[in-house]
């Protein structure tokens, strides 16, 4: 994982927690799951492959430009670091002032304060929590100051910067050493070329001129400075020789500009070369406390770094949550499709609540309605009137029963009411309404016939509209739909 | 092997499709209890990350079972013929009107589905219904009669016998009241009735659990991250150092409880997604913003913690704290201090308890004021929101998909709350007063974390009590 990856997972799940239901992010990553086949990833290669899906269907790439911004950051420092090291060393050497160039000043300044700055350093790693934000301090000033004018030149991407400083802000805990060691990457990387281009230079130039280093202070004397020399030279004294400083080369450079012979002198041993047994002595410093803690530092950060990136992402509880929701078995049970609505009708259907006053009846129970012949002749006359000529069983599996009941349909009389007999609580099926088209067709189209809803409990009104609703859709005039009497029916 | 394959047939309107919308918990499915709704099969495939490990088959039911009967006693030679009868007339009448839903119902079934036979045991047994389970006999598939209860008339002890000589299994089934157990069972009931598909079907069953987990997980997150807002929330209303705040009161102080009231709403509607429930309605009544309302006795006693309850959790704060008093003069106090902080902690408990937040002035740096309300330090409501939350959360969770149309919450004699034991409610009361201090945004999420987990084992336990619960 890159850092910009790292703010590309945080920037999105800080948005799918203000901005998505749980029910839209479950939707969303059960598609993206069966698109990466989640259950092959391990956990780090899951969020990986979640994160390049998101980014692809968002578009966004935030991360990308914190990529390339860190990279620049990274380029700048080595270019600057070069640069500003040659410019220094090209100035302090350049000045033709006719004096040898003070290398006390000269190792101060380009040794001794790099010394000092990586001592700093070493200690606010090594120090506890309290005291190594007060170091490093100047860091998060430098991030906000960072995040401000990011915010200022990548307009198109205000809102996610802010959000992403939001998120380190939030997240310090998790990605407080991330931060600290990018810093401390791009830092070292600064100080390493910074000493390239003075080493670089300082070589160059002792090649193409001759600077002359001497020395001179009211209070060293030779042997204290040489013993600085000797201690200052141990790392390199065993290997090279040549680099060291001898009592009689210290006593040689010593100048000083109270000595009324001091050009005469200076003028003399420089021709004679004494001036020039400073500058290995002085690259040799550079190299041994400027460069390699420079490049150790440089490739510690850059080894701390990539091992954290390695690791990440953190499995802070929005990252585990997500790795539920990739991981989590995708069940469905809904029906495929949508469902058709069935067309209502209530064609016709206000006529079929007109009373009927029967002067004959000719009873047909559909198969289903138990009541028995003395009972359903009690029933319908006392809700019809009338008298009831016979009782039929039709709907039966025997058809010699419907047809009897037919026949018997067919030829009654003129002012005979048929009365079909149905259980309330079936709606009216095919069978039912095959029947009845029979019915009309052998009784004639005048005949008035009263479907007879029959329930054991009472009938419900809803039972009674769903009838009326269906028969009204054969548009026939003489057919009524009336329940049955309920209160002698239980 | 093949899929598992159940077709749900029977008489129209005998509730068929209740009982899909049950078992595949699918609320688009049309229920209607005055007419026939399902005019054309429909297919719910139960699907583990894309692989079918059931389907069931909705269907319109019989139209014409008395004629298709008659045509097939008609065509019958012998017994062992009886299938190649059933295959013999939906082939000779594909395509025909009349007898349409007849051959889209049966055409799976002759594929190999096995068949779930619904019938209403709450209408009496009519030989209309004989007609199909003959149809069905004739076809010679796995077959198991599930018993519905549409109303509340019970013919069970009429339907029985016939059941049990047409059906390899007779179970009862009310898909209306069904809860997630009652689905379970009946899956592992049509284990039974083929046994080469009991493998699939152990699979699907593990599956469901797992899916149960994933909705009580998603469920109480929303729950704990709305109890987070709302006790993290403040308002606050920037003035002139010259203004009046006196107007500006009121206004501050309904905006943040109708923020808090707009929380809980989001939070129902994302539990009611959660569980696929978005048309079936709890009704509550609205988190009051006035003291009488929200801290009566009746909503105490059905949603919130009991005094007792709450003078204990309190008592424990102080007794804690006193106990490090005890401690840091080495016992000299006689435990002193802790029996004075158990009984000043319970009393701040029950005062705190008892008020609500007031919009008050900050002074400010830079010049001017500020006017704020909140966050909420009353000990009660949470537990009151809390009780609210898992009392919608208890409705929708165990609604079947079938139960349509609205339920009332009105808490129960003993609020949620209050069965929740000791240890878990010590857990959450120590999470609230932690909120009640603003904490930063990583230890909120932290603690919204914490309140998940311990939410989710709450709600598990309580649902391992369910009756039923113990056989699945």
């Amino acid at each position: 994982m890159s850092i910009g990856d790292v703010v590309d997972l945080e920037y999105r799940l800080a948005r799918d927690q203000w901005d998505s239901s749980r029910q839209e992010l479950n939707e969303r990553d059960a598609a993206i799951a069966a698109e990466i086949d989640a259950g092959s990833l391990d956990d780090a290669a899951l969020v990986m492959r979640w994160l390049d899906a998101v980014r692809a269907q968002d578009g966004q790439a935030i991360g990308r430009t914190i990529d390339t911004t860190i990279e620049t950051a990274r380029g700048l420092a080595l270019g600057g670091g070069v640069l500003i090291g040659a410019s220094i060393v090209t100035a302090w050497l350049s000045i033709e002032s006719g004096k040898p160039i003070n290398a006390i000043h000269f190792w101060g300044a380009l040794v001794g304060l790099q010394i000092v700055f990586l001592l700093l350093t070493l200690t606010a790693l090594m120090l506890p929590g309290a005291a190594k934000r007060v170091l490093l301090g100047p860091m998060r000033a430098l991030a906000v100051a960072i995040t401000w004018i990011s915010s200022r030149f990548l307009r198109g991407h205000r809102e996610a910067i802010r959000a992403v400083s939001g998120m380190t802000e939030r997240y310090a805990k998790l990605y407080g050493r991330l931060r600290l060691w990018l810093f401390m990457q791009i830092v070292q990387f600064f100080a390493l070329a910074l000493n390239i281009g003075i080493i670089a230079t300082f070589i160059a130039l002792a090649i193409v001129s001759d600077p002359a280093f001497g020395w001179r202070s009211t209070l060293l004397s030779d042997e204290a400075t040489h013993r600085a020399t000797q201690i200052i030279a141990l790392p390199w004294a065993w290997l090279v020789p040549e680099a060291t400083l001898t009592l009689e080369d210290v006593e040689a450079t010593r100048y000083s500009s109270l000595d009324a012979t001091f050009i005469e002198q200076f003028r003399s041993r420089q021709a004679a070369g004494v001036w020039a047994a400073w500058w290995p002595f002085l690259l040799a410093s550079l190299i041994v406390y400027g460069l390699l803690p420079r490049l150790v530092l440089a490739t510690v950060s850059s080894w701390r770094l990539s091992h954290m990136l390695r690791a990440m992402p953190p499995m802070h509880g929005a990252v585990i949550e997500l790795r539920e929701r990739l991981r989590r078995p995708r069940i469905d049970t809904r029906g495929v499709g949508t469902e058709k609505t069935s067309p209502s009708s209530t064609a016709n259907e206000s006529r079929m609540v007109e009373p009927v006053h029967a002067e004959s009846v000719l009873v047909m129970a559909w198969s289903g309605v138990t009541a028995d012949e003395p009972t359903l002749r009690q029933w319908v006359a006392s809700r019809l009137g009338g008298n009831v000529a016979a009782v039929h069983r039709v709907g039966g599996i025997d058809v010699a029963a419907d047809r009897a009941a037919l026949t018997a349909a067919k030829q009654a009389s003129a002012n005979t009411t048929i009365a079909l007999v149905v259980e309330a609580w079936e709606p009216p099926v095919g069978d039912y309404l095959d029947f009845l088209q029979e019915l009309r067709a052998v009784a004639g189209p005048t005949r008035l016939i009263a479907i007879l809803l029959y329930s054991p409990s009472p009938v419900q009104a809803s039972q009674i509209a769903l009838w009326r609703s269906h028969l009204g859709a054969l548009g026939d005039p003489w057919l009524r739909v009336l329940s049955l009497n309920t209160e002698a029916a239980a | 092997m093949s899929v598992p394959r159940f077709v749900v047939v029977g008489h129209v309107n005998r509730g068929k499709s209740s009982v899909v919308s049950t078992l595949a918990a699918d609320e688009s499915v049309r229920i209607a209890s005055d007419a026939p709704t399902t005019l054309e099969c429909r297919t719910f495939p139960m699907r583990v990350n894309d692989r079918v490990l059931y389907e069931l088959i909705d269907t319109p039911g019989f139209e014409r079972p008395r004629q298709m009967l008659q045509w097939l006693r008609e065509h019958e030679t012998t017994t062992g013929q009886r299938r190649h009868v059933v295959e013999q007339f939906v082939r000779e009448h594909a395509g025909d009107p009349m007898f349409d839903k007849e051959c889209k119902l049966l055409k799976p079934v002759l594929e190999g589905a096995a068949v779930l036979f619904v019938v209403d045991g709450s209408v009496p047994f009519t030989e209309q219904h004989e007609y199909e389970m003959q149809i069905i006999q004739w076809t010679g598939q796995p077959r198991m009669a599930l018993i519905n209860m549409i109303h509340e008339e019970n013919y069970i002890d009429q339907w029985r016998p016939v059941l049990d000589q047409y059906f390899n299994l007779v179970h009862e089934f009310d898909a209306h009241e069904a809860s997630f157990h009652d689905r379970i069972r009946l899956i592992r009931a049509l284990r039974e009735i083929h046994k080469p598909w009991e493998a699939a079907l152990n699979e699907a069953i593990d599956a469901l659990m797992t899916e149960r987990q994933q909705h009580l997980h998603d469920a109480v997150a929303e729950i704990a991250s709305m109890l987070v807002r709302m006790l993290t929330l403040v308002k606050t209303k920037r003035l002139s150092a010259e203004a009046d705040v006196e107007p500006h009161k009121e206004p501050l102080a309904r905006a943040y409880f109708d923020e808090l009231r707009r929380m809980e709403a989001r939070c129902r509607d994302a539990i009611s997604t959660i569980y696929r429930r978005e048309q079936f309605q709890v009704k509550q009544s609205e988190l009051s913003a006035a003291q009488d309302d929200l801290f009566s006795q009746d909503v105490w006693l059905r949603f919130g913690l009991s005094r007792g309850k709450l003078a204990a959790g309190g008592a424990a704060t102080g007794a804690a704290t006193g106990g490090m008093i005890d401690a840091a003069v080495g016992g000299a106090s006689f435990l002193l201090g802790a029996v004075v902080g158990g009984i000043v902690g319970a009393g701040v408990g029950l005062l705190s308890a008892m008020s609500l937040p007031r919009a008050q002035v900050v002074g400010m740096r830079m010049g001017g004021k500020e006017l704020r309300i909140g966050p909420m330090r009353n000990v009660q409501f949470p537990w009151i929101v809390l009780g609210r939350a898992l009392e919608h959360h208890r409705i929708v969770s165990g609604a079947p998909h079938a139960k349509r149309g609205s339920v009332e919450a009105t808490g129960e004699a003993r609020s949620a709350v209050e069965q929740i034991s000791d240890e878990h409610r010590k857990a959450i009361n120590h999470a609230f007063a932690r909120l009640r201090k603003l904490p930063d945004a990583v230890t909120r999420e932290e603690i919204q974390f914490e309140l998940t987990d311990r939410l989710k084992t709450v709600l598990a336990e309580q649902e391992a009590m369910e009756p039923g619960a113990e056989h699945v």
